[in-house]
């Protein structure tokens, strides 16, 4: 059987019909190419580069969602902490406290500190955002709650029954840092601290900024006025309601004063409680100091009997007078507050030369 | 020249190479459609038209993407109809709305719809349509040794599959 050779089948292959179109069907599509031609001109550019348009538009959106997501991400680093450890450690504040050989300070990571006593929790510090100040003002059973006065930050104090095994009362401050939005809440257990060792503890309390110390608000720190009395004889102090008398206050020498009180039935039962104490704050160091002089030693208070009688000196228009000697170790602006038996009576701001 | 103007022009010059490509690519007459597509298309693209490049062979290269396009389609839409149409009629290879004038070419143009589709592809190019090598390797992008090989093979493959009597006759008389 023969076949084909190469040059027959390419033959053949070229010899295939050629097709013409017939004048209808070239009619119609000159028809059509006319029309294309009028409408089609504006929208080649856009129609050919929509494709990578639209993609650079899905880009650039993932790219400006990414770095929005990003920067808020960083924001938050800086800015955003809501709770009182996180504000606070990465924060720029730091506290410190008087320290005891009764209790050991446990720092924890968090930046808050337990008191510790026989391996038993005594008490502690924490910092807390207002919110959770609230919080934690709440789970208690307050048995007394009031603004604290005397101290140098402001703030509150409670005290709360827990009535569990180990703990009788909780002595709670909250002091409120004048330089950020926290607040320190200082706790303390009874019957391991009382309400005394538990306040001078408190008193202690102090707030730094890059090491620097916090002083409180300056209200605190105004000078005391002088005002005068029906004889003429001119206080330190606040009218109507706490002055004293005596020389110019010069430091390292020891003077005689006369404390007055002013008032009525609330202050006469605050003057009655007991012994007075006079705790006198150095402004600059924040220390609190003994500035009472009893038989040449430097004491915190004078002995005064509960309910003992009151000693008012009617010429000045006092309820209770009472006469101390006092010496100041520097000079400097120191304030000084009173306390009676324990509770707070009024304060007073002086100058030392 | 302005495009519309051009793409004119090259439809009264070029449309009969790009309606026979078509029907033999595709073995239908019915192909106008997709003569108007491609030169639609070629207005549209014609931007990314090279200048240096022949607008014959480019036009070509459209109409057979075009071309490929539509045999998908249908592919897809008519897979089970030819399946079911394949069980009762195993000849029924060739579309019926168009007659060749002889057996010879009938069964000729039969064998080029067997050949795998590099060798259709050049067959009918090279082949039927008598374009040049360099024509050739432009519409598929080939190199032109490429188009001269695979030409030559599918060739050689043709001459294989033509073995007909028919064939065989013809060839006595033309020798003879």
């Amino acid at each position: 059987m023969t076949r084909l050779t190469d040059e027959e089948v390419i033959m053949e292959l070229k010899n295939f019909k050629s097709y013409k179109m017939n004048s209808n069907q070239l009619q119609s599509i000159e028809n059509e190419l006319n029309q294309l031609s009028s409408e089609n001109t504006s929208s080649t550019f856009i129609f050919r580069f929509y494709k990578p348009l639209l993609s650079m538009i899905v880009l650039l959106l993932f790219l400006v969602s990414g770095s929005y997501f990003a920067m808020n991400q960083t924001n938050e680093n800086t800015g955003k902490y809501t709770t009182g450890s996180g504000i606070f450690l990465h924060g720029d504040e730091s506290f410190k406290m008087k320290n005891s050989d009764d209790f050991i300070m446990k720092r924890n990571k968090d930046g808050s500190m337990f008191f510790m006593a026989d391996g038993k929790k005594v008490g502690g510090i924490e910092p807390l955002t207002e919110d959770e100040k609230m919080k934690s003002i709440q789970t208690q059973n307050p048995f007394v709650s009031q603004d604290l006065e005397g101290f140098r930050y402001s703030g509150t104090y409670n005290l709360d029954h827990q009535k569990t095994m180990d703990v009788v009362q909780i002595h709670h401050y909250y002091f409120k840092s004048p330089h950020s939005k926290l607040n320190y809440h200082v706790y303390f257990y009874t019957p391991f601290f009382n309400g005394d060792t538990a306040a001078e503890l408190a008193y202690s309390f102090k707030i730094y900024n890059d090491g620097k110390l916090l002083q409180g608000s300056d209200e605190n720190w105004k000078l005391s006025t002088e005002f005068a009395t029906p004889t003429f004889e001119v206080l330190v102090g606040k009218k109507d309601k706490i002055g004293i008398a005596g020389p110019p206050f010069i430091a390292g020498k020891t003077d005689k004063f006369l404390w007055h009180f002013f008032g009525s039935h609330n202050e006469i039962e605050i003057l009655t409680r007991g012994d007075f104490k006079i705790m006198a704050t150095n402004k600059d160091s924040g220390e609190h100091e003994r500035v009472l002089v009893q038989n040449s030693g430097m004491v915190w208070s004078y002995k005064f009997q509960k309910d003992s009688p009151l000693s008012p000196i009617e010429k000045v228009g006092s309820i209770h007078s009472i006469p101390v000697n006092m010496k100041f170790s520097n000079s400097g602006i120191y304030r000084l507050d009173t306390y009676f038996g324990g509770e707070r009576f009024d304060s007073i701001v002086v100058e030392v030369k | 020249m302005k495009k519309e103007e051009r793409i004119k022009q090259w439809f009264t010059l070029y449309h009969n190479d790009i309606y026979n490509f078509l029907i033999y690519y595709l073995g239908t007459k019915d192909v106008e459609d997709m003569v108007q597509e491609a030169f639609v298309k070629g207005f549209k693209y014609i931007d990314q038209f090279e200048q240096r490049a022949d607008p014959k062979t480019w036009l070509i290269s459209i109409a057979r993407n075009i071309a490929i396009d539509h045999i998908r389609k249908t592919k897809r839409q008519y897979a089970l109809v030819n399946q079911l149409k394949s069980i009762f009629s195993e000849k029924s290879k060739l579309p019926h709305d168009w007659v060749l004038e002889d057996e010879r070419k009938k069964e000729l143009y039969e064998a080029i719809t067997e050949l795998k589709a590099s060798y259709r592809d050049v067959v009918i190019l090279r082949g039927i349509l008598d374009f040049t090598p360099e024509e050739t390797s432009h519409i598929l992008k080939w190199k032109i040794d490429k188009v001269n090989l695979t030409y030559y093979r599918s060739v050689q493959s043709l001459k294989k599959k033509l073995t007909s009597e028919k064939w065989s006759d013809y060839i006595d008389a033309i020798n003879r």
